[in-house]
């Protein structure tokens, strides 16, 4: 029994230092109970509380080392760095379910406005396949930050240097050429359906689960052509490792200036992930404001133009709130088109 | 330059104090963060990056690897001392890991894990330093088929997991495989026996599963028995503590082995520590003189997995540094952060930005050796633990599997399911059939499925693009050949017996 | 175990065939590879004969060799009961209390059903982890915890 007696000191010890833990932790607690006034009418006489209050949680629906995490982790750095928001952001990976977890997390804080997300493509794929509960009527539109498109990218040596010569061989001889992509209802399998049904040719998708296996297996020459996001592959074009033969978006790319596009090319097709911030719906107007007001001043800052923006080779565009509102549903709206026909 | 002039270069960089010191603190946050059960490299590396803010980037990433590094040390603390693996890598180290500590001999077991980790992961620099890029293009030309088989290499180590009845090892293995099978389809990008669940999209991770099934089963086996529990009391003379001669001489192609096939499965992206670590157990056993007492307390079944998993973390910096490609969750973090950092992994990295690479190989080595001195040092604490009274032991774990498995995802979810898992452990425990074929084949299944219909889907339904190809036909060669053997052996035993 | 090997035997072939039918309602190929139905199926089948095996040695086996004694006893189950009924009271406790303060309390509930008898222990475990876990999870790695009403 002896050993119990010996646990019990040690305990009170630790009790100790609780206590002075307690009163050093008390105080964002009473932070918070003012914050939850926050969105209801401030009482009379009472001083408006300013937005924000305590740290704001960030919520990547995705796993850390993903576009969606370095997005939001990028943001999160450049507004401390600059100190563009009074309180830190506080970045929460809520992995699940192709983002639908965290974004049903993100949902289910209506009205609070300490809760942002970031907005991929699967913000839009995944209501419509079924897969999540909540849909961007669910959130409330904050700021678009930039276009993230895809190449078409082969392996140095490949015998292919143009799309044309691509789809000619794969005309000719109908499966011939496979493509690497990740899974099923991802952007790559969306444009390589869409090339298909433009050109009218017919490839072999073979998926992966990320897109640093996609390009592992391009480069180790097990797929003949992948789609990536031009910054994920930048690397392996300075060193010559790979080639890019055409670009999804509608112009060329600054980045790129000697690559065509696929319309240039002669098919029709064009394809760009919106990524930007979103908050729960309901949340007080001003908080909107506050955070838009933030983002646009990040957006502008030289860190965010060379540290994310040319790094990962994407088109800065800021959009205000009812713009990216509108560009949300415009998106929406595509991907209901393209899954409609592919389900046909 | 030489490699040598390179190295010396890259101690200037990392001997600085500012990176001594990060490297220290990365070590023992991995140290920690290895151990606490659920929560991982990868996770660990996610929620410490802000910690790197302001710092330079190979200051940064010197940290960060640490913690990377760190963790494969610490997970197998916990594998040992109370049946619960600290991180996925650590999930074998629990299979003679735990007998050795009812045993009374913690102290060997803590010890040749920091030893065979150290030493595997020094030579796994040394293999880094000089052989990265040829290695490199090893990694790329494993595709599809060649994954397809290495995931059946993997599978026939589960014959030496099996335990007391093969049939029922045999039954544990299927479940797992049915597990694996939840989720996301990744060919047609719909769900699969996920029941409308959202969490179950992504299927079932194996941390939730690892931790009831070996954790929380343990936990409610104990509990049940009136006695305390049977541990022998460990002799906790500094001496006794450390692995002896005979452990050693035991242990020394153990770990070499565990060393080059740890390197070599980590340096392939998808695959990892955790396969190089079962892959390395399975080997060490089918080799072994003694295969019966592998399960039983076994030192050579700590130093093969351990050895696998160190190295296997410095492998995966191949496809990282030289390719820019990420092999594995936690490598896909470190990605992310020095993007941030406005450095890009990939082929060039070596030319542009040698400070970062040399200072990095430094700093590995440098943060080997503190991780063996800080481990030998609070080796006698650790074994300690284990003689706290079994009922705040026990809660005491139960409460830190909890917590770590919501800070797995950031989600409840886990921690249902973690003790879901655990009931059915328990249950497993009692009716006699064995957790690690479970684990093993939750682990391999999902590659296994992949990688099969990604290969035939290559070959348009041609099963022989398995065989055809020189990497993928010898593995399956050496996969036949392993599962074969046993039964060679023993016919060979007959005719010999009917000649004498 | 007789008993209990064969009652398991039973639920196994039941869930094998839940899965071959299923596998069989998924695509069990899609242009010309394995669809999503062909991993189930095959599990299934392998299952379920598996299954049978299990049930078959019972039956095959001297009654001599199978002892009847059944691992599952009674006053076990009351320990598990308790054990596992205290843990998922304290997980759903985590909206209220937040998950540092519930697991303290789960803390000190194991430690009393698990067999310590000293109340100092109870109250020191329901103090310790809440103190351990707000230092070392939230104020030092910084995980992002369920708050509770106290804001932590």
């Amino acid at each position: 029994m002896k050993r119990y007696r010996i646990w019990a000191v040690l305990l009170v010890v630790i009790l100790m230092g609780a206590v002075v833990a307690g009163c050093g932790g008390s105080q964002p607690s009473a932070g918070e109970e003012t914050a939850k006034e926050e969105g209801k009418e401030p009482a009379e006489g009472e001083p408006k509380s300013q937005y924000p209050e305590r740290p704001i949680e960030f919520v990547v629906p995705f796993g850390a080392g993903g576009g969606s995490d370095i997005l939001a982790r990028s943001i999160a750095k450049v507004i401390q760095d600059h100190n563009l928001i009074d309180q830190p952001l506080m970045v929460v990976n809520k992995p699940g379910g192709s983002g639908s977890v965290g974004y049903s997390y993100l949902a289910e804080k209506k009205g609070d406005p300490y809760y942002i997300g970031t907005v991929s493509s699967s913000f839009y794929t995944a209501p419509l396949l079924g897969k999540s509960p909540v849909s961007y009527r669910d959130f409330t539109p904050v700021a678009g930050l930039a276009m993230d498109t895809y190449g078409l990218f082969v392996r140095s040596d490949s015998r292919f240097d143009s799309l044309q010569e691509i789809l000619d061989e794969v005309k000719a001889n109908p499966k011939s050429i496979s493509v690497g992509g990740t899974s099923g209802t991802s952007d790559d399998a969306v444009l390589t359906f869409l090339l298909e049904e433009k050109a009218g040719v017919d490839f072999t998708y073979v998926p992966f689960e990320s897109g640093g296996e996609v390009m592992t297996a391009l480069l180790g020459g097990h797929v003949d052509i992948s789609w990536a996001n031009p910054g994920e592959a930048l690397s392996q074009i300075e060193a010559g490792k790979a080639r890019v033969l055409a670009v999804a978006s509608k112009e060329r790319l600054p980045s790129l200036p000697d690559v065509p596009t696929l319309i240039e090319e002669g098919v029709d097709v064009s394809l760009a992930q919106f990524r930007g911030v979103v908050m729960p719906k309901d949340v007080p107007e001003d908080a909107v404001k506050y955070m838009e007001e933030a983002l646009r001043k990040m957006s502008e800052t030289e860190d965010w133009k060379t540290g994310y923006i040319e790094k990962n080779m994407i088109t800065a565009r800021f959009l205000n709130s009812e713009e990216f509102g509108k560009a949300i549903v415009e998106l929406s709206n595509m991907y209901e088109q393209v899954f409609a026909e592919l389900s046909k | 330059m030489g490699t040598f002039e390179n190295l010396l270069y890259g101690f200037s960089v990392a001997l600085s104090v500012t990176n001594v010191l990060y490297c220290l603190l990365g070590v023992v946050l991995g140290t920690i963060i290895g151990a606490l059960p659920g929560l991982g490299p990868s996770a660990g590396l996610a929620i410490l990056l802000p910690l790197t803010f302001g710092s330079n980037p190979t200051t940064s990433i010197i940290m960060l690897a640490g913690i990377y590094y760190g963790a494969m040390y610490g997970g197998a603390i916990t594998s040992i001392l109370i049946n619960t693996p600290g991180d996925s890598a650590a999930v074998m180290t629990t299979l003679d890991g735990y007998p050795m500590a009812q045993q009374g001999r913690a102290g060997p077991a803590m010890g040749m894990n920091v030893f065979a980790s150290f030493i595997a992961g020094t030579i796994g620099i040394l293999i880094f330093m000089y052989l990265a890029p040829p290695l490199a293009k090893v990694a790329l030309s494993f595709g599809p088929p060649e994954y397809f088989a290495l995931m059946v290499l993997g599978l026939t180590t589960l014959a030496g997991l099996t335990g007391e009845s093969p049939l029922k090892g045999f039954i544990s293995a299927v479940v797992g495989l049915i597990f694996a099978i939840v989720g996301v389809d990744l060919v047609t990008g719909l769900p699969r026996f996920s029941f409308g669940v959202m969490e179950l999209y992504s299927g079932i991770d194996f941390i939730p599963v690892a931790m009831g099934v070996f954790g929380i089963a343990e936990i409610l086996v104990t509990a049940e028995r009136e006695v305390r529990i049977q541990m022998a009391k460990a002799d906790l003379r500094f001496r006794k503590l450390l692995p002896s001669l005979a452990d050693w001489m035991a242990c020394r192609w153990p770990i070499i082995q565990g060393t080059i096939t740890g390197f070599f499965i980590g340096m392939l992206p998808g695959a990892g520590a955790t396969i190089a670590s079962f892959i390395s157990y399975g080997i060490a056993k089918s080799t072994s003189k003694e295969p019966q007492r592998f399960g039983r307390g076994a030192i050579e079944g700590i130093a093969a997995p351990e050895a696998a998993n160190n190295s296997a973390a410095v492998g995966a910096f191949v496809p990282l540094l030289t390719l820019g490609v990420p092999g594995s969750a936690s490598t896909a973090v470190l990605m992310g952060a020095l993007m941030m950092f406005g450095l890009r992994p990939g082929p060039l990295l070596f030319e542009r930005n040698p400070e970062f690479v040399w200072g990095l190989i430094a700093s590995m080595y440098i943060g080997n050796a503190i991780l063996v001195l800080v481990m030998l040092l609070f080796v006698p604490v650790f074994v300690r633990a284990v003689q706290v009274p079994r009922p705040i032991l026990s809660s005491v774990v139960m409460v830190f599997i909890l917590a770590g498995a919501y800070s797995l995802n950031n989600n409840m979810f886990d921690v249902w399911l973690t003790l879901l898992f655990g009931i059915l452990g328990y249950f497993m425990k009692k009716l006699k059939y064995p957790g690690a074929p479970l684990i093993l084949a939750l682990v391999l299944g999902q590659l296994l499925e992949n990688s099969l219909r990604q290969s035939l889907i290559l070959s348009l339904g041609d099963p022989r693009i398995f065989f055809t190809r020189p990497i993928s036909g010898t593995i399956m060669a050496i996969a036949i050949g392993a599962t074969l053997y046993p039964v060679i052996k023993s016919v060979l035993k007959v005719l010999r017996s009917r000649t004498a | 175990m007789r008993t209990v090997d064969r009652a398991t035997g039973v639920l196994l072939l039941l869930v094998s065939v839940y899965l071959v039918v299923s596998g069989l309602e998924l695509e069990y190929t899609l242009e010309d590879a394995p669809g999503p139905g062909f991993l189930p199926f095959w599990a299934g089948v392998i299952l379920g004969l598996s299954a049978i095996f299990l049930v078959a040695g019972t039956l095959v086996q001297p009654k001599k060799k199978m002892k009847e004694d059944n691992p599952l006893t009674g006053r076990g189950m009351a320990v598990i009961i308790s054990v596992l009924g205290a843990s998922v009271m304290a997980v759903l406790l985590t909206r209220i209390l937040g998950l540092v303060l519930s697991m303290g309390l789960l803390a000190a509930m194991l430690v009393r059903i698990l067999g310590s008898r000293s109340w100092l222990t109870v109250g020191g475990m329901a103090l310790a982890i809440p103190v351990v876990f707000y230092l070392l999870f939230i104020k030092w790695l910084g995980v992002p915890f369920p708050k509770g009403f106290l804001g932590f």
